[in-house]
């Protein structure tokens, strides 16, 4: 299966929430899970809440 | 009942880092007040228990404020840090269905981790494989 490749929408992106849609393109940027869910409210197009962060490489749990 | 195995790809959200995001959504039949659009959940079968984050947990209003009603949980994260936790039930919208899940609210989860698919609550009602060499990871649910 092809990855989703998010890597050109989310740099740049160093904190908060980006809103992507089918195309992988950006259709918001927010700080704050309640901002980006205002931003998004009336928006018809499904799109996919992503966290920003400067790094997310080395995840161990 | 009939199950339908769903078929995730894994995602890059930088060069050479792939991450075993799905998309779901989250309700709270408390407050009546879901997510309108998916939000990417990381599945983490080292994680013994659903986690979320208090910004995604204070815009369902499901916070609890007082401390004498949480039902507190420690946790110990990769680096053997000790972290309280509380739980709430929330709505989880995954894999085409949905059903009332425990999820532990923390406010030290790593940011590009607020939302953690764990042993208790998702991998129990779930089959899961997680498939790199194909790329994908195949969800089944119980």
């Amino acid at each position: 299966m092809k990855v989703r490749d998010l890597s050109t929408s989310l740099k740049g992106k160093k904190s908060g929430w980006v809103a992507i849609n089918k195309k992988n393109q950006v259709v918001v940027t927010a700080s704050s899970f309640s901002a980006i869910n205002k931003k998004i409210e009336h928006i018809k197009e499904e799109v996919v809440l992503v966290p920003a962060a400067k790094d997310y490489s080395g995840y161990i749990s | 009942m009939a199950t339908t195995t769903k078929i995730y790809p894994y995602v890059s959200p930088q060069p050479s880092v792939l991450i075993p995001w799905i998309p779901v959504s989250l309700g709270s039949k408390k407050t009546h007040k879901v997510i309108k659009h998916s939000v990417m959940a990381l599945v983490d079968s080292g994680a013994d228990c659903c986690l979320i984050s208090e910004d995604i947990v204070a815009f369902l209003g499901e916070m609890i404020v007082d401390d004498s009603k949480k039902q507190k949980k420690q946790l110990r994260a990769a680096d053997g840090q000790l972290f309280s936790a509380y739980k709430v039930t929330l709505t989880l919208y995954a894999c085409g269905h949905n059903y009332e899940c425990p999820f532990y609210v923390t406010n030290t989860l790593p940011q590009n981790a607020p939302l953690i698919l764990g042993q208790q609550g998702f991998f129990s009602q779930h089959i899961i494989q997680f498939d790199l060499r194909k790329r994908e990871i195949l969800i089944t649910p119980y």
